[in-house]
């Protein structure tokens, strides 16, 4: 018996590829809650009122100190008995696609936002007061101003963050969720397990590969925003000859 | 022409500002001084709504405005009236020069585009500028920061520019071309009040110096009755370290 068989390996690969939509689907639609939420609640920490603060503050690190796979067994199990309890409907046939989008729309957030709230208190306080001073309203020097340089301080984090999103997809499997790793599962079963490593190194491969393309994606946009605030690393060669020959 | 009227800020039980009036008629160059923690910095930031003063009135230009029940509509047509040249020039880091001087017109008054770009590139001119157009802050020097910062400024074409130690953060060295551009302004007939440590200037340019202590206007009047005359005895003793700080830095140069 051979140790690694690259023929199963490769048979192996579409069949894994076919759930891949399903996972990018999950991930785009809780990026969009994390993102959005998570863009609230640093709202919601700066804010003067002491009750909204403490209040999410403390969501949020409760959040941040559950580890994912129990976040997701408590809104797998609890919401649908807190729903029948309370308001009477059975929500346990419900796809069990929306308990892990929500739960990691609740995990993506509690800590996006941390990292949004520490990039908005980085920019000085002048840049505000500056876009007032020209006639600009909050929301006007809030879009302008100040969140294109905030996005720019977060998007290293928000990085990690989208890509460790990413990864806890693959938790899913655990409440019956067949996306890339409950359709490799089925696929190990459907092949009496005799290939169980090559379909796992396959899988890694599979997020692997995606990782890398986020991580690239997101450097892209470091990049672009860098070069928008003229970051001499981010400058292309002859632009920057031209900034230091004109200094002198 | 500005007219402030008893104007009163307080940070929690520190009184700030304790009734402070100054008028400012059209062309004037008045410039503050005084010992730091006088108020003349949060006076000025009163003015232009960065600091909202507990009390007072203000009329600039046709409006009048009382600091208690100010409105929001009313801040900002009062801003839209004066331009602040900060002590840190504070430009916005992700424009250019170019998009720094804009972005009054084309995002706070809906003026067109090419129309801003054109009033842009004339005020950047006037600083002398133009050819760094599109240069960000990060690749200016701070005088030159600090020259976009005054475009910045007038470029929304002010009753009045405040100036808030326009030269305090800039090495020696770059000072003089800041306060080149401050003295022509002054020579075309901007209305300007300026807070400074630069006494030549005040003493060359200004037609009405306020002297500030403790929150109140200690004295006032010409250059020459500060510089020379001084009645009070706070004015005096300022003067007299200020001189003698000035005089020890030309020596050490």
């Amino acid at each position: 018996m051979e140790i690694f068989s690259i023929s199963a390996f490769l048979e192996s690969l579409p069949v894994l590829l076919e759930y891949l939509p399903f996972t990018i689907g999950i991930l785009g639609l809780s990026l969009i809650f994390s993102l959005s939420f998570g863009l609230f609640f640093a709202w919601c920490k700066l804010r003067k009122n002491k009750f909204v603060r403490g209040l999410v503050a403390f969501y949020v690190q409760i959040i941040q100190g559950t580890p994912f796979i129990v976040l997701l067994f408590i809104t797998y199990f609890g919401i649908p008995k807190v729903f029948s309890y309370y308001f009477g409907v059975d929500i346990t046939s419900w796809n069990k696609a929306f308990y892990m989008v929500l739960t990691l729309s609740m995990f993506g957030s509690a800590r996006m936002s941390e990292a949004m709230r520490s990039a908005y208190l980085a920019i000085p306080k002048g840049q505000m007061e500056a876009a007032h001073s020209c006639g600009l309203s909050t929301l006007q020097g809030f879009l302008h101003i100040v969140m294109p340089q905030a996005l720019y301080i977060a998007l290293p984090n928000l990085g990690n963050l989208i890509v460790s999103n990413l990864l806890e997809t693959a938790v899913g499997f655990s409440i019956g969720v067949i996306d890339l790793v409950g359709n490799a599962r089925n696929y190990n079963t459907r092949t009496y397990n005799l290939h169980v490593f090559e379909v796992y190194v396959a899988l890694a491969l599979i997020y692997w590969l995606m990782s890398m393309i986020l991580a690239k994606l997101i450097g892209e946009g470091e990049k672009a925003l860098g070069r928008r605030q003229g970051l001499r690393a981010f400058e292309k060669k002859e632009n920057r000859k031209k900034v230091q020959t004109s200094n002198v | 022409m500005i007219e402030v009227r008893n104007v009163k800020k307080a940070f929690g039980d520190n009184e700030i500002l304790k009734g402070v009036d100054i008028t400012v008629q059209k062309g004037d160059v008045v410039v503050i001084l005084g010992p730091s923690g006088s108020g003349k910095t949060t006076l000025l930031r009163c003015i232009n709504f960065l600091e909202k003063a507990d009390e007072g009135q203000m009329t600039i230009g046709d409006m009048s405005i009382d600091f208690k029940t100010v409105k929001k509509k009313e801040i900002k047509a009062i801003r839209e009236k004066s331009g602040f040249v900060f002590q840190n020039y504070c430009l916005f880091n992700n424009k250019t020069a170019l998009e720094n001087v804009m972005i009054g017109l084309t995002i706070g008054r809906k003026v067109p585009k090419d129309q801003a770009r054109e009033t842009a590139m004339k005020m950047l001119d006037r600083v002398g500028l133009s050819e760094r157009y599109d240069y960000y802050p990060s690749q200016l020097s701070g005088g030159q920061q600090q020259r976009v910062g005054i475009a910045r400024a007038i470029a929304l074409n002010p009753e009045v520019v405040l100036f808030d130690e326009p030269t305090s953060a800039l090495d020696p060295e770059l000072i003089g071309e800041v306060l080149e551009v401050m003295k022509e302004l002054a020579r075309d007939g901007i209305t300007m009040i300026v807070v400074t440590h630069e006494m030549s200037f005040a003493r060359d340019v200004a037609n009405h110096v306020i002297f500030m202590d403790g929150g109140v206007i200690a004295e006032e009047g010409t250059p020459e009755d500060i510089f020379d005359h001084p009645q009070n005895e706070r004015t005096k003793q300022f003067l007299k370290r200020i001189l003698r700080e000035d005089e020890e830095k030309q020596h050490q140069i």
